[in-house]
């Protein structure tokens, strides 16, 4: 049988850097490359959905309850997601790897946006946000934009 | 690129119509060629469907961008599919101070 498929998980955004490298040289061995963040098979993978986990339970200190909402999963879901994401930064930790934040299925959640100049809001697809380097105004071309958090309440039905 | 904006009236110093679905006209305007055309919304009298309707109309015309001050709960997943922009502008603005933005 065929497991059934995950479901996407909602993240705010990607973290703001790729990930960590340990500091120092290891014992017994020379750390590669100096500041280098190249790809090894020794990398430990943090998915986004683990990196949002940890977000919004560590960081933001929501209840799991809460966090799961956040994400469009179910409570036990959450928590092993979290769970994993725990693990793996402790054995980072502990056996002093490279995080890497990648993959996971997610979705990215801030759709809407907020011109500060001329107040309009506006949404950017998916398939935009992903070759978009700098988020511009679509009426007056302003560059100051903020993320749109009550977007929920925008759509009235009709 | 070819944007709507909605509107009341059919001349530029009407104020932008604040439904999306049933507004009265929609100013079809193409930035390349500063040009406005006017579309009568035919689907004002529908009792359902307005939204998806409208939409329907503007995606055939080519619009990339849509400036209306509210959009219908159907009308974003289509928006999404046809990959046209909802810009959501505020109310008690001319359809002419609109595109005195977009030339900007």
């Amino acid at each position: 049988m065929v497991g059934r498929p995950q479901k996407i998980r909602k993240i705010a955004g990607a973290p703001s850097v790729e990930g960590f490298i340990p500091k120092g040289p290891r014992r017994g061995r020379q750390l590669r490359g100096r500041g280098r963040f190249r790809r090894h098979e020794e990398d430990i993978f943090l998915l986004f959905e683990e990196y949002e986990s940890i977000r919004l339970l560590d960081y933001e200190g929501l209840n799991q309850t809460a966090a799961s909402e956040q994400m469009h999963v179910s409570r036990p879901t959450l928590t092993r997601i979290y769970q994993r994401a725990r693990q793996k930064v402790a054995k980072a930790f502990i056996e002093g790897r490279v995080i890497r934040f990648e993959g996971g299925k997610v979705n990215f959640k801030a759709e809407w946006y907020q011109c500060t100049d001329c107040e309009s809001i506006f949404n950017i697809s998916e398939k935009k946000q992903e070759v978009m380097e700098e988020v511009m105004c679509p009426l007056c071309s302003g560059s100051k934009i903020i993320v749109y958090h009550a977007a929920d309440s925008l759509m009235d039905d009709e | 690129m070819k944007v709507v904006i909605t509107s009341k009236e059919n001349n530029i110093n009407s104020l932008v119509d604040p439904r999306f679905g049933r507004a009265a006209f929609f100013a079809v305007y193409d930035t390349d060629t500063d040009s406005i055309e006017w579309l009568g919304n035919d689907v004002v009298d529908m009792q359902h469907g307005a939204g998806t309707g409208a939409v329907n109309l503007l995606a055939n015309l080519g619009a990339k961008k849509i400036f209306a001050v509210a959009f219908g709960a159907k009308v974003k997943p289509l928006l999404d599919e046809l990959d046209i922009q909802m810009v959501i502008v505020k109310e008690n603005q001319t359809v002419a101070n609109i595109i005195a933005l977009l030339k900007k």
